[in-house]
């Protein structure tokens, strides 16, 4: 009996020890704030700051900013940047770390700033007196939270999905270039009549070609299908109740026509379904065409391929270009939020704008910039040091859409429902299901989460 | 004279020094218990805060709908709304699709993977086992597979069978074979798993092997002189004296299956889960839940029912282990 | 007469032959058991190096010949071994390898030590609960990691201890596992009581004892479980990525296995191409290999000597 009282009474002392240790609030959460920091543009140049900048896995992502800072620098000597790369940048935050600024892909600044990771920026727009319009609309609009309508991120370089094609492999296929002429524009139909020519060159070139691809792009990958889809009409398929639209409505059926578009070109063969898409395939040399964006360029050159550029193919009356780039945005955690506006500010300057676009393959989003026959930027060449057309990165910006299929969704709603989006989007384009099966899953999920998790909603 | 009296009388009633009195022997009885408790006591420490604790709090996290692990413990209330309840053991066992498609691949594969690497690991020991000079050599070949790390091994065999442009497919093909889509189709993915876990069936043949060599060889010898065949021999008299190895292959091989997910990890990396959930493993899950998802309530709720499994199955076998055959163990 | 002899002669002539080919037969039959042996061997062999080859034959290829997209090959066509092993060594590569090595040598130094001093306690000890302990010991080898993996990460938070190394090394502290522990009892129990005896009788305390008699006479199994806990050590995944991950200020603290996972398994459009991921494989699985060349023995039969009974 004393024995098992001993026993006892050692893991009740062990427990309490353990819990009373950890009545110990030992860690904060994202970051301390810095506390309120008053709005202040006119900084001294001579200024002491550390900040730290975090940036996506890629390394030319490092690179870019680093060369930027250095330019900063030349306007504030005393502030040094620390480029950190990191690809779960709210992790990250959560675990404390200090972070000043922060690159922010356009499709993730709603979710982001239902976070609170983010600094809301129109106070700094407004006291710099900040001249939004002479940047391209789309991606100043892709810097704002949907819902709210404010400005968290300014985006960094003018970039929509453009198709790439490899000129060797064409040639080798004995295939014509893609043209986009006013007696033959470069439609979808088009698209899909070159895909057909490559993909029987392909075939009746024989074992060479056994593994190769007309085109490179996943279907599955939400801006891209958005830019599908939303060609056939730009609704997103929630309600104001946030339930799915009905099956009856226009946007179903436009939605239905986006998404077996989206499947047929998978279905054809001439792209490849989730399961074996690899982002590797134009960069390796095997894919004929490849959707991409400009800042793509940097890998494909590291391929040394041999391409040239043209713009996304219009599909019917009202063609869409999905466009999305990222940006920098100021954490909300932050204790140097005035000296990173001035870093945003300057990377917006025409001379930031300058020393982020020449060489990198970017195209700048400061619109007389990027116009400008002249500019630095238009120098960039391809894999093996051949011109690109490079009109055909900004042509049609009329077209530009951007992502914003969440609609009003409240934002802690949204990251479950962003999973079960991509989930639809990826059956449907691989065709394991059909439309309609996906689209029913999807409105159950939706009600699932509405079920489960009112507060969200709240 | 009256001092010297008094010192021999006590003396002689003092007591011999060799024995002690009860008290005594009592106090020191104590002293030196604890004494020898102290040498133990970082395992009993480590299992009060490594297991013992974590498995009660852990009963209690997965109460919790909403609970991502940054604060000290879930908060009752979130939002307004009322955070504890079954709720995450309604979402195991009704709403989520996704425990039972992992269950089922689970216990596929433990099914299959488990009785099948025991049974070749003891073959190949058995081979392993033989005279033959540079035996030392083979035993450290076969045993190389199981060192590599895990990350290692899955960038090799992601390479090796990728559908395309992968040495597999490539292979098959010049046997006059049909190409296989691996890793990327659905029926195929586990079938692949399973045949690379074959691979590092090294770990169990060690352990057989040293549980070979501790068969006494006069026993064989004495078999053979009676005319007991090969296969004889080794059905009844070499397996039935390595079935404690077994027993420990078996429990140890079972655990270790249903709770595997490094090696689809490392293999399929950002395709975590495979082809239609094909490779989703259980414990796979229970990590993307609690460390993707930040859903540690949920997470611990998952972990509990894989916990009452193995329980449950762990105590089955020690039940029927009437099999097993103790030569001269505690 | 000499028929009678003759049949003699070819009877035992017959009987000679007989004889002899029965004894050759024996032979014979293990000449063809042996060279069967070695066949099997051989080509089970092949299947178990037949990777490691493949590992390194693709880390000497070019950049698109490894990839595969012009045809795929098993030998390679062209040697870029100084180029690709050069790539290997980059600043983040050697910073993974110093992790690795301070964690496996904390490990290799605390396990041993836990593990023994509660073998012994165990195997020597004079107290009730010996018994109890001892099975709740061996029980945990049973529990699913899962279950206390959560708690075990909130705990660490708590301290501010993720994202370190600490969680890999502090468990090590704790006994560093029952199995060894269970191993260590059962190499103590063979050594003869009488020592301690003698010891005791000398005036050494429990402490002395163990230090100065016991231990020394535990080389064989230190070194299998020193041995042990590198190999398992320098492998480890699963623990580093619930603890360390891949956030800005663990990135520094990752190991070998971790880092590879995030530098090579989570892509960009950089190191992409197969070969310079098999060069880091084939340098990572280096160490323990030779490791276990030189001491094979030793592992093999510390398993032996402790005769895994339950």
């Amino acid at each position: 009996m004393r024995k098992l009282l001993q026993k006892l009474a050692i893991i009740l002392l062990a427990v309490s020890c353990v819990m009373g240790a950890s009545a110990c609030d030992g860690f904060g959460g994202g970051g301390n704030g810095g506390g309120y920091q008053p709005v202040d543009v006119a900084l001294d140049p001579n200024t002491e700051a550390h900040l730290i900048a975090v940036v996506d896995v890629d390394s030319f992502e490092k690179k870019l900013l680093e060369d930027a800072a250095k330019g900063f620098q030349t306007h504030f000597p005393n502030v040094s940047i620390e480029v950190i790369q990191n690809g779960d940048v709210i992790s990250y935050i959560r675990s404390g770390d200090q972070v000043d600024i922060m690159s922010v892909i356009g499709e993730n600044v709603s979710f982001f700033a239902s976070q609170g990771v983010l600094t809301e920026l129109d106070p700094y727009l407004e006291a710099q007196e900040f001249d939004t319009s002479k940047y391209f609309p789309s991606m100043m609009d892709l810097g704002k939270d949907t819902v709210s309508k404010k400005q968290y991120m300014m985006p960094r370089d003018y970039s929509r999905i453009v198709l790439f094609y490899n000129k060797d492999l064409f040639d080798r296929l004995n295939v014509s270039y893609p043209v986009d002429t006013e007696e033959s524009p470069w439609t979808w139909e088009a698209f899909l009549a070159k895909c057909e020519e490559i993909k029987t060159a392909m075939a009746a070139g024989g074992a060479d070609y056994k593994n190769y691809v007309p085109v490179e792009g996943s279907m599955s990958y939400d801006i891209l299908n958005w830019g599908i889809v939303s060609s056939y009409g730009v609704d997103c398929l929630l309600k104001d109740d946030f339930t799915l639209v009905d099956k009856g409505s226009p946007t179903y059926a436009n939605w239905q026509k986006g998404m077996t578009a989206a499947r047929d070109l998978i279905k054809s063969g001439y792209s490849l379904d989730s399961d074996n898409y690899s982002p590797s395939h134009f960069q390796t040399g095997v894919a004929a065409m490849a959707f991409g964006v400009a800042p793509a360029m940097q890998g494909f050159n590291l391929g040394q391929i041999n391409y040239d550029v043209i713009s996304f193919p219009a599909i019917g009356n009202t063609p869409k270009a999905p466009s999305g780039t990222s940006g920098y945005a100021i954490a909300n955690g932050s204790g140097n939020k005035n000296i990173a506006w001035a870093f945003l500010n300057y990377l917006m300057s025409e001379e930031g704008q300058t020393v982020l676009t020449t060489g990198t393959g970017l195209v700048p989003v400061l619109t007389a910039l990027a116009e400008d026959k002249n500019a630095a930027w238009r120098g960039m060449k391809n894999g093996k040091g051949n011109d690109i057309n490079i009109d055909a990165l900004l042509s049609y910006s009329e077209r530009d859409v951007i992502a914003d299929w969440f609609g009003n969704l409240p934002a802690l709603a949204r990251s479950p429902y962003k999973g079960f989006y991509n989930n639809f989007l990826k059956l449907v384009c691989d065709g394991k299901k059909s439309f309609e099966q996906g689209y029913t899953l999807l409105a159950q999920n939706i009600d699932q989460i509405k079920r489960d998790y009112p507060e969200y909603f709240v | 004279m009256t001092e010297q009296i008094a010192s021999i009388v006590a003396e002689e009633q003092a007591p011999p020094a060799g024995r002690r009195n009860k008290t005594q022997l009592k106090r020191r009885s104590l002293l030196d218990r604890l004494g020898w408790f102290a040498f133990i006591l970082p395992v009993v420490l480590g299992v009060l805060i490594f297991s013992f604790y974590p498995m009660v709090i852990s009963l209690y996290y997965s109460f919790f709908k909403t609970y991502t692990g940054t604060t000290n413990m879930p908060s009752f209330y979130v939002n307004g709304f009322l955070n504890f309840g079954v709720f995450n053991y309604k979402k195991l066992f009704t709403l989520d699709s996704e425990v039972w498609i992992a269950l089922r691949v689970t216990f596929t594969y433990a099914i299959v993977v488990v009785p099948l690497s025991l049974v070749l690991s003891f073959l190949v020991a058995l081979l392993l086992n033989s005279q033959v000079k540079g035996i030392g050599v083979f035993r450290v070949i076969y045993y190389l597979p199981v060192i590599i790390p895990t990350t290692i091994s899955g960038l090799l065999w992601a390479d090796f069978f990728d559908a395309r442009f992968g040495l597999a497919n490539n292979i098959l093909a010049s046997l006059r074979l049909p190409e296989s889509r691996f890793l990327t189709s659905a029926q195929t993915a586990l079938p692949t798993f399973m045949a690379m876990q074959l691979w590092t069936l090294g770990a169990s043949m060690i352990l057989w092997l040293s549980a070979l060599k501790n068969v006494p060889q006069s026993l064989i010898e004495s078999a053979k002189l009676d005319g007991a065949g090969p296969l004889r021999r080794l059905w009844k008299i070499i397996v039935p004296m390595c079935t404690p190895i077994l027993f420990y292959n078996l429990i140890t091989g079972i655990i270790g299956a249903l709770q595997l997910y490094g090696p689809v990890m490392t293999l399929m990396g950002q395709n975590g889960a495979g082809p239609d959930n094909a490779l989703l493993f259980y414990a796979y899950k229970i990590y993307g839940t609690a460390f993707a998802d930040w859903n540690m309530g949920y997470a611990c709720a998952l972990a509990w029912f894989l916990f009452v499994i193995i329980a449950a199955l762990t105590a089955l076998i020690f039940r029927t282990n009437k099999w097993v055959y103790y030569g001269d163990g505690e | 007469m000499e028929k009678a002899s003759i049949f003699k002669r070819i009877r035992k002539a017959l009987t000679n032959c007989r004889l002899y080919l029965t004894a050759n037969r024996a032979r014979g039959l293990k000449l063809v058991k042996k060279g069967l042996t070695y066949c099997l061997l051989c080509l089970l062999a092949l299947f178990f190096l037949f990777p490691f080859l493949f590992m390194f034959f693709k880390s000497v290829m070019g950049d698109l010949e490894s990839y595969g997209s012009m045809g795929v090959h098993f030998f390679p066509q062209e040697w870029h071994f100084l180029k690709n092993y050069g790539a290997v060594f980059d600043v983040e590569f050697l910073r993974y390898f110093r992790n690795t090595l301070i964690v496996v040598v904390c490990n290799m130094v605390i396990i041993p030590l836990a593990a023994c001093l509660c073998g012994y306690g165990f195997a020597r000890g004079k107290f009730k609960s010996k018994g109890f302990w001892f099975t709740v010991a061996l029980s945990t080898i049973m529990l699913p990691g899962a279950v206390t993996q959560v708690p075990v990460y909130v705990m660490f938070r708590r301290f501010g201890l993720t994202g370190t190394l600490a969680p890999l090394i502090v468990p090590g502290i704790f006994g560093g596992g029952a199995l060894n522990i269970f191993l260590a009892r059962q190499f103590v129990r063979s050594i003869p009581k009488e020592m301690d005896e003698a010891a005791t009788i000398d005036g050494a305390g429990k402490f002395t004892i163990f230090w100065r008699i016991v231990f020394p006479l535990l080389k064989p199994i230190v070194i299998y479980i020193v041995i042990n806990t590198f190999m398992s050590n320098w492998r480890d995944f699963d623990s580093a990525l619930v603890y360390i991950g891949n956030t800005f200020s663990s990135k520094k603290w990752q190991t070998l296995a971790l880092g590879i996972y995030y530098k090579f398994l989570i892509r960009g459009t950089t190191d992409i191409y197969p070969n310079v991921q098999m060069a880091t494989g084939v340098i990572t699985v280096l160490p323990i290999a030779v490791l276990f060349l030189v001491f094979q023995r030793q592992l093999i039969e510390g398993v032996v000597m402790t005769g895994l009974k339950d």
